[in-house]
């Protein structure tokens, strides 16, 4: 009959934590990352699959407990289903947490859509001790049931079957309504009547539905309502309903509501399950004694911490090793290869250098996100927010705030949009405005090469000191922010513990590289990008006349050696010396070196000199760029066997003091975010004003700490 | 007595919430309505209450703790 093959809109729904990611993932067979805090598959995700003749789009709703229309994911789920009217509604239910998960089943059913339940980890269920029967379970819910378990990718297929089943015939069943008692239901008649006759029910809004949800007070429905007009008759009639509710039940209509629903998903429970044993304690509580336990959760908590930041820099430095040592031998291929020149010189010194010097920490960084993903995915996650609540309110900020925060020790890209998961806004800005203290690993290759450069005994110790100023400044920062542009107190704390899991490795490789290749393509885009502008900033114009005849010097010196008068040591100390001397001509000649004078007043006071405000202003574009600037600057992208190392050349240059480099870390450390993190932030803000608070504020603020630094350093005779 | 003076391995029930519709539902929708039962897992005196209520652990804020009315019951 169909000549064109049909596609169905199928929507997942399902409370945070019930697999229903594993499920999309399994479906669609694309890759993402199974959540163990909320809000993880906050952004509405769509995948395509094929089954016989049919096409299905599906899409991953955002995991919610309720259809209220108190947070951002119960409007995204409940507006989607209203006005995209998928073919098929998925229900996601956890089977080990049944009657929680039905809570969302309840609401679903009242919206009398093509719903079909996918009864998830049932053999969990089974583990804890109860068994469920879904043939009965799906009588008295009025909707199809099928049993799957993600993790082993069960029951894909009847599944499957179920849905094609459902969106071309539609619900063979009737979905059961909870019913709220004789008098209640006489109320909801009434007012179902009066929107009916004003033929408000419009936009696949059923009339029902509407008039509980006016009886709950919800002021989403209520806004829709008011576009229709007619609309006094209509709240005076639900303000009435509700007294004489209240007045009935002792208790505001939303309540009894409530209660119903529990009351209707007992019945639904005592019917469809059996406890095969008495509930059995799982592991989960012993681990969940000690790892919230009030004395030793902290410690715990601090202990994993350093065991993850450790894991990433010692794990991370033999792979770093092989792709240094893989950039190296590229530039020297490309610089045998090419002949001198400028074509030459934009490859090893712009293209090789510049993203070779940031793709070096690839494997930090992957180490790092792989850590919290394993933090995530165990279900730890939720037990450090449990724990750092305590100190997070003491702070200023919500216990969840501390989930972006660490992650911002990754990078703030992901960061900014893992702050998602705060529903308050201005929670949510208070912890994007300081996560970007939160040192991310593109401003490490910065403190290793001064740290490196200026304290090779013990930079370890310096860059912590680094860390622990940015975590220092980012406490500060919500006590200031609290107190003026964001006053009152942070959103009440409730969060699910969800059970400790075993993570699969898939999962852990999908997320960990989801979140890599982030910074890939940073590397690849932005960066690689910026090192090419950079290159031509610092090439041209070119200079052709020198304050000194460099080349007759260089010869001179060789003629020396030659002539026994100095060693071949002295030789080439004095031929670098004038390279250097003629590279640093060339770049103070250049356009970069323009830009970096024009600042330099204003960088003078931090002890800055022009070349370190070239490196700034390129950090703009990525943090990591600062190094590689350097490196330009110093011209040692031309790698040859005599050429020392950047650090040496730093450490060596008479422009600068440990008490410089200090202050230069600070800035380096606070001034405001780079390109792509920016764009980020503006995407989740939706906020050109919050967006420029942040620049201009963390500008000020670095620059404020930088010059408190050098200027108190001298003061106290540091340098 | 409020849920933030409950003792870690003692089971309550809910018996009324303060505070606002969005705290309440938002409360209920995570598996805690009034009359249901529950058992304390943290309760330090300072930070958050932890609690396992329908088969599922909860993280409550000691703010939020404060506003939920319960009362002990013989633990099943």
């Amino acid at each position: 009959m169909r000549t064109v093959s049909k596609e169905f809109i199928v929507a997942l729904v399902g409370n945070p934590n019930s697999g229903k990611t594993t499920l999309f993932n399994n479906l669609t067979g694309a890759n993402q990352h199974v959540g163990n805090y909320p809000g993880v598959t906050v952004e509405k995700k769509e995948g395509g699959l094929r089954v016989g003749e049919s096409r299905i789009k599906l899409v991953d709703l955002p995991g919610t407990y309720s259809l209220s229309a108190h947070s951002v994911e119960e409007i995204i789920t409940r507006n989607f289903i209203i006005q995209e009217r998928p073919d098929v509604v998925v229900d996601v239910v956890d089977a080990s947490n049944i009657e929680r998960n039905l809570y969302l089943t309840t609401q679903l059913l009242e919206l009398d859509i093509p719903l079909i339940i996918a009864l998830n980890m049932a053999d969990m269920a089974v583990s804890r001790g109860v068994t469920i029967d879904h043939d009965s379970l799906s009588q008295l819910l009025g909707v199809p049931v099928v049993p799957t378990v993600g993790t082993k990718r069960q029951g894909m297929d009847s599944l499957l079957e179920s849905i094609i089943e459902t969106a071309e015939n539609g619900n063979r069943l009737r979905p059961a309504h909870v019913r709220f008692g004789r008098e209640f239901e006489a109320e909801l008649a009434d007012l179902t009547e009066l929107i009916e006759r004003d033929s408000i029910a419009t936009d696949g809004y059923k009339p029902r539905w509407i008039a509980i949800k006016l009886l709950e007070n919800d002021a989403e429905v209520a806004k829709i309502i008011s576009r229709h007009g007619h609309l006094k008759g209509l709240v005076e009639a639900v303000r009435q309903s509700g007294d004489r509710i209240e007045a009935l039940f002792g208790e505001p209509a939303s309540t009894v509501i409530s209660d119903k629903r529990y009351g209707f998903i007992s019945g639904a429970c005592s019917e469809a399950t059996k406890l095969t044993s008495a509930y059995r304690h799982d592991i989960s509580d012993t681990i969940d004694h000690l790892l919230i336990h009030p004395i030793f959760g902290l410690p715990i908590f601090a202990v994993l911490m350093w065991l993850m930041f450790q894991l990433t820099f010692t794990l991370g430095e033999a792979p770093a090793g092989w792709i240094e040592t893989g950039v190296a031998a590229i530039s020297t291929v490309l610089t045998n290869l090419l002949p001198e020149g400028l074509l030459r010189s934009l490859l090893v010194d712009g293209v090789v250098a510049g993203v070779g010097g940031v793709i070096i920490f690839l494997p930090n960084i992957m180490f790092l996100f792989l850590a919290i993903a394993i933090l995530e995915d165990t279900g730890y996650m939720a037990r450090a927010a449990f724990v750092m609540d305590r100190i997070m309110h003491k702070i200023g900020l919500h216990g969840k705030s501390f989930i972006p925060m660490l992650i911002g020790f990754g990078c703030s890209v992901p960061a900014y949009m893992g702050s998602r998961i705060l529903e308050d806004r201005a929670d949510r800005l208070v912890t994007m405005h300081v996560t970007t203290f939160m040192s991310c690993g593109a401003r490490l290759p910065v403190y290793i090469l001064v740290c490196g450069a200026f304290w090779p005994s013990n930079a370890g110790t310096v860059v912590f000191s680094i860390y622990a100023l940015g975590v220092i400044v980012a406490v500060t920062m919500v006590k200031v922010l609290r107190a003026t542009r964001f006053k009152g107190m942070s959103a009440p704390f409730i969060m699910e513990l969800p059970p400790y899991r075993v993570p699969t490795l898939r999962s852990l490789v999908i997320h960990m590289w989801e979140r890599s290749w982030m910074y890939v393509r940073k590397a690849g885009t932005i960066i690689l990008g910026f090192s090419i502008i950079m290159w031509f900033l610092m090439t041209f114009p070119e200079k052709t006349t020198y304050d000194r005849d460099f080349s007759t010097l260089i010869n001179e010196a060789v003629a020396a050696e030659k002539g026994g008068r100095i060693t071949a040591e002295q030789r080439d100390d004095m031929v670098v010396q004038y390279e250097n001397a003629r590279a640093a001509e060339n770049m103070e000649y250049s356009a970069a070196g323009r830009i970096g004078k024009a600042v330099e007043p204003v960088l003078r006071p931090l002890g800055f000199d022009w070349r370190l405000g070239v490196a700034i202003i390129a950090g703009f574009a990525a943090k990591e760029v600062v190094v590689s600037t350097m490196g330009n600057i110093y011209g040692v992208g031309d790698v040859s066997e005599e050429s020392p190392s950047l650090r040496h050349l730093l450490s060596a240059d008479p422009a600068y003091s440990k008490l410089i480099a200090y202050a230069f870390l600070v800035f380096v450390l606070l001034y405001m975010p780079c390109v792509a993190a920016m764009a980020v932030f503006l995407r989740e803000t939706r906020s050109w004003k919050e967006l420029s608070f942040q620049m201009s504020y963390t500008l000020l603020l670095a620059w404020g700490m930088a010059f408190a630094v050098y200027q108190g350093g001298r003061l106290l005779g540091l340098g | 007595m409020t849920l933030s003076n409950t003792r870690v391995g003692k089971r309550y029930a809910l018996v009324g919430m303060d505070g606002g519709q969005a705290l309440r539902e938002r409360i209920c929708s995570m598996g805690l309505n009034s009359g249901c039962t529950f058992k304390i897992i943290a309760n330090s005196g300072h930070g958050p209450i932890g609690l396992e209520v329908r088969q599922t652990r909860l993280g409550i804020g000691r703010g939020m703790a404060d506003k939920i009315r319960v009362e002990e019951v013989e633990d099943r």
